[in-house]
């Protein structure tokens, strides 16, 4: 369809006032908001997010594009208040207790947000018990935590072990990132995944969710 | 005795390549006109909401080497332990940028003003280290000897969590210096709060070195940025 092509690239412009003007006149020509989502926020995000994984754009682009489409997202939010916003799946993201530092996960939220994740940004010096409280009460099926500093990737540790001790281990998965952390150091700690940047978070979310 | 220097945002406003080099963008990329503005906003921005101040304080070698090996859990062999004992000179030091700039940034985030607050973040993480920069060279004209000056000694920084100095190492760089007197404080985590904020020792030594591969947190290195600092120093500063 001509209209979401147009989205899709009006979105990868970073253009806000086209894509908002656009997904207003989708909904005025009756076309379902999921397929506006789907065919020309979240293709449009996704063609950003391979373009940045290659280098082929860098972070301002995508951000400016992720303005773009949050913009659409909220014109499209009153046409889902019966069945929710459809989402691929919630994630909860934050970095961990001790650690001010929040651009990369920002950066995750921002990218997770834009494959079509629902995204619970819980800010940064996030105690374990907030993590686990929140992902059980809100049935997420993922956290996200992110820690800039040695001295705060213990937190995660003390995370997987809350979910271990509450059973809850493959119902909430765990993604771990952030400068100091490594695939081994997930290992080490039990958690399911590691993740070296924002686009290969959304790729590893993707794959954590996924059903067996 | 420790000073306290109070800078400008126009002294340690930073350079284009610098702030492109923290989004990821090469040197010499051709920029969209989107982007310029931004980056044009983020250096306005930083000048309105930064608030620069400086402590420093030179110690000897044995109060260093205290301060370096902090709670003991350095690398074994790091450039900074095996280079301090023979330096002419060491000046600890912490900056900050302040906090309203901190705030501004995740303001923005909060809005949804995402491109303007991750260029932003990247102006002021170039701007501290610019500041950084700043207090070296005011230490360099203010008290280093002419005589020193006269051997083109090499100046270097180094700070803990880098270089093999653990970060642990805050705790009694912190005691020795009191950097809440310009209103830094650290964390329980040894991060420091207001974020953009720096803190490390300033080493003048006679004995050259560009460390090479002698030790592995140089052969993990991927910025070197002790090198560019260096030869930056060497050409304009020293």
């Amino acid at each position: 369809m001509e209209i979401l092509d147009r989205i899709s690239e009006m979105l990868q412009r970073g253009d806000t006032g086209k894509v908002s003007a656009l997904v207003k006149e989708s909904l005025t020509e009756n076309i379902p908001a999921k397929q506006v989502l789907d065919g020309g926020l979240i293709r449009g995000m996704q063609v950003i997010g391979e373009q940045y994984r290659l280098h082929e754009i860098f972070l301002p682009d995508v951000l400016l594009a992720a303005k773009a489409m949050y913009a659409g997202m909220d014109i499209l939010k009153p046409s889902f208040i019966k069945e929710g916003m459809p989402s691929l799946g919630k994630v909860v993201i934050g970095t961990v207790q001790g650690d001010l530092h929040d651009i990369g996960k920002n950066l995750v939220g921002i990218m997770l947000k834009g494959a079509g994740f629902e995204v619970i940004d819980l800010g940064n010096n996030v105690a374990p018990e907030s993590f686990v409280e929140t992902a059980r009460k809100e049935r997420a099926s993922v956290i996200g935590m992110s820690a800039l500093l040695t001295t705060t990737m213990p937190v995660m540790a003390q995370v997987v072990e809350l979910l271990k001790a509450q059973r809850l281990v493959g119902t909430i998965k765990t993604i771990i990132g952030g400068a100091p952390v490594t695939k081994e150091y997930a290992q080490e700690i039990g958690a399911d995944a590691y993740s070296f940047d924002s686009a290969d978070a959304v790729e590893t979310v993707k794959a954590l969710v996924k059903p067996a | 005795m420790a000073d306290i220097l109070e800078m400008t945002s126009s002294d340690i406003s930073p350079a284009r390549d610098d702030i492109l080099e923290n989004l990821g963008i090469p040197s010499g990329q051709e920029l969209s006109s989107t982007v310029e503005e931004l980056i044009t906003e983020a250096l306005g921005l930083f000048d309105r909401t930064c608030s620069p101040r400086a402590i420093y304080a030179p110690v000897t070698v044995s109060e260093f080497s205290g301060i370096y090996h902090g709670e003991g859990l350095n690398d074994q062999k790091t450039p900074l332990g095996d280079m301090y004992e023979q330096a002419r000179e060491i000046v600890l030091f912490a900056l900050t940028i302040g906090k309203e700039i901190t705030e501004k940034i995740s303001g923005l985030f909060l809005d949804d003003n995402l491109a303007l607050a991750g260029v932003l973040d990247a102006t002021a993480s170039a701007g501290a280290e610019t500041a950084a920069d700043r207090v070296e060279a005011h230490y360099w004209d203010r008290e280093i000897s002419a005589e020193l000056k006269k051997n083109a000694p090499d100046i270097y920084r180094f700070a803990p969590g880098y270089c093999g100095w653990h970060i642990t190492g805050q705790k009694k760089l912190f005691r020795f210096l009191d950097p809440g007197k310009i209103g830094i404080t650290l964390l329980p985590s040894y991060m420091m709060s207001p974020l953009k904020s720096l803190s490390g020792a300033i080493i003048v030594t006679e004995k050259s070195s560009t460390f090479g591969n002698a030790y592995n947190v140089c052969k993990q290195c991927v910025t070197h940025w002790c090198r560019t600092r260096k030869k930056i120093f060497q050409e304009y500063g020293g």
